[in-house]
């Protein structure tokens, strides 16, 4: 009887164990994987295509792509000048076009036929800082030309919510 | 007693490898609720719209080109570059991607100094794309038309077509001897001064279209 009550103490024991690291292995599995949902992260996607998409159809795209190139080609500046009023206006109608609390920056490239590089000719919102630990999302489009004249442009927009949410 | 110890021992091996299996299969069910499956498919739909959006542009561009320069129409327009650039860009973006013209690229207009001019350019492409399992091919053809139309002696309505889809066109120049235009911001203009029918008027359009016409 006494070596039957250790057999049964000793399985109750192999069967603690055996649960605890059953336990301990699906802790250990679950708490490795960061589950960050990115559902704010698709509406500022689609936002930030509405807000690219709107530039075209109204033409302050080419516009604005005329004055950053003039700038940089013919004035030198490696960046439009941040009160240029055609600047303001396309920064205001990208803002417009993006729920309240999120902050964008546009980088402009121009293809460069000679050496076949991509030049960036303009920030737009040069001053903020792309942020770090963020969900940032990125819209490109790309354009072989406007307005009669072949010239390849291609304008990144980064957009994210000020705060994290 | 030990056979038994033995079967113990097998069935607590079973039992933890069924565990295992177990939380790997929720582990997978619960990564699936915020793991976006489908971003090959997001991808190629923007790289899509945005090769379609550029090839309209090409033929835009090719458009003004042609017409500034006495081409007698209908003639075939080479557009391979642009078209190739297009195709480097999508490549470099990392999508497996062809860019080609399915039937000649036409440019036409019909009688210059008409009361109803019509430049014309018309082609057929073709798109393949591919990121990961998800692809596009998509043949479509593609009609842009610019008419400028006199209406009255003194307004001339400026129109440009893409595809069916009619665009009344604002901004641009018109240029004609003793008198200038009001832009009334809806594809209509009208002459400041009465013109006098037959009065040859030069258009041009923020596009850099050309266009010619007399007053009707």
């Amino acid at each position: 009887m006494i070596i039957m009550n250790r057999k049964g103490q000793l399985f109750l024991i192999e069967v603690i164990i055996a649960i605890s690291v059953l336990l301990i292995l699906v802790t250990t599995l679950f708490s490795t994987q960061n589950f960050s949902p990115p559902v704010q992260n698709s509406n500022l996607q689609e936002s930030g295509e509405q807000a690219i998409n709107s530039l075209v159809e109204n033409g302050k795209l080419f516009t604005y792509l005329e004055g950053a190139n003039y700038s940089y080609y013919q004035l030198g500046d490696d960046i439009w000048d941040e009160t240029n009023s055609t600047k303001i206006d396309t920064a205001n109608s990208i803002e417009a076009s993006l729920p309240l609390i999120a902050n964008f920056k546009v980088f402009t490239d121009r293809y460069n036929e000679v050496s076949n590089t991509w030049e960036q000719i303009d920030v737009i919102n040069f001053a903020f800082p792309l942020p770090q630990g963020y969900d940032i999302s990125i819209v490109e489009y790309y354009t072989p030309g406007f307005n009669g004249v072949y010239a390849q442009f291609k304008i990144k927009l980064f957009v994210w919510y000020e705060v994290d949410i | 007693m030990k056979r038994r110890g033995q079967i113990f021992l097998i069935i607590t091996i079973l039992v933890i490898t069924f565990m295992v299996g177990i939380s790997s299969v929720l582990l997978q069910v619960q990564r699936s609720n915020y793991i976006d499956t489908v971003p090959d498919s997001d991808n190629v739909m923007i790289a899509w719209e945005n090769a379609y959006q550029s090839i309209i542009q090409i033929m835009d561009i090719e458009l003004a080109l042609s017409s500034q320069t006495a081409i007698a129409g209908p003639v075939a327009r080479d557009i391979t570059v642009p078209l190739n650039n297009l195709n480097d860009y999508l490549i470099n973006k990392g999508l497996s991607a062809i860019v080609q013209t399915t039937s000649q690229i036409t440019y036409d207009h019909t009688i210059s100094g008409s009361t109803d001019y019509q430049v014309s350019m018309t082609g057929s492409f073709y798109i393949h794309l591919q990121s990961g399992n998800v692809e596009i091919d998509q043949y479509f053809t593609i009609t842009i038309v610019y008419r400028a139309l006199s209406t009255t002696t003194d307004v001339v309505i400026i129109t440009k077509t893409v595809n069916s889809q009619i665009n009344y066109l604002m901004g641009a120049e018109l240029t004609v001897a003793g008198s200038s235009f009001i832009d009334h911001q809806n594809g209509k203009y009208s002459s400041v001064n009465a013109l006098t029918t037959g009065d040859p008027i030069s258009i041009i359009t923020k596009n850099k279209v050309y266009l010619d016409i007399s007053a009707i």
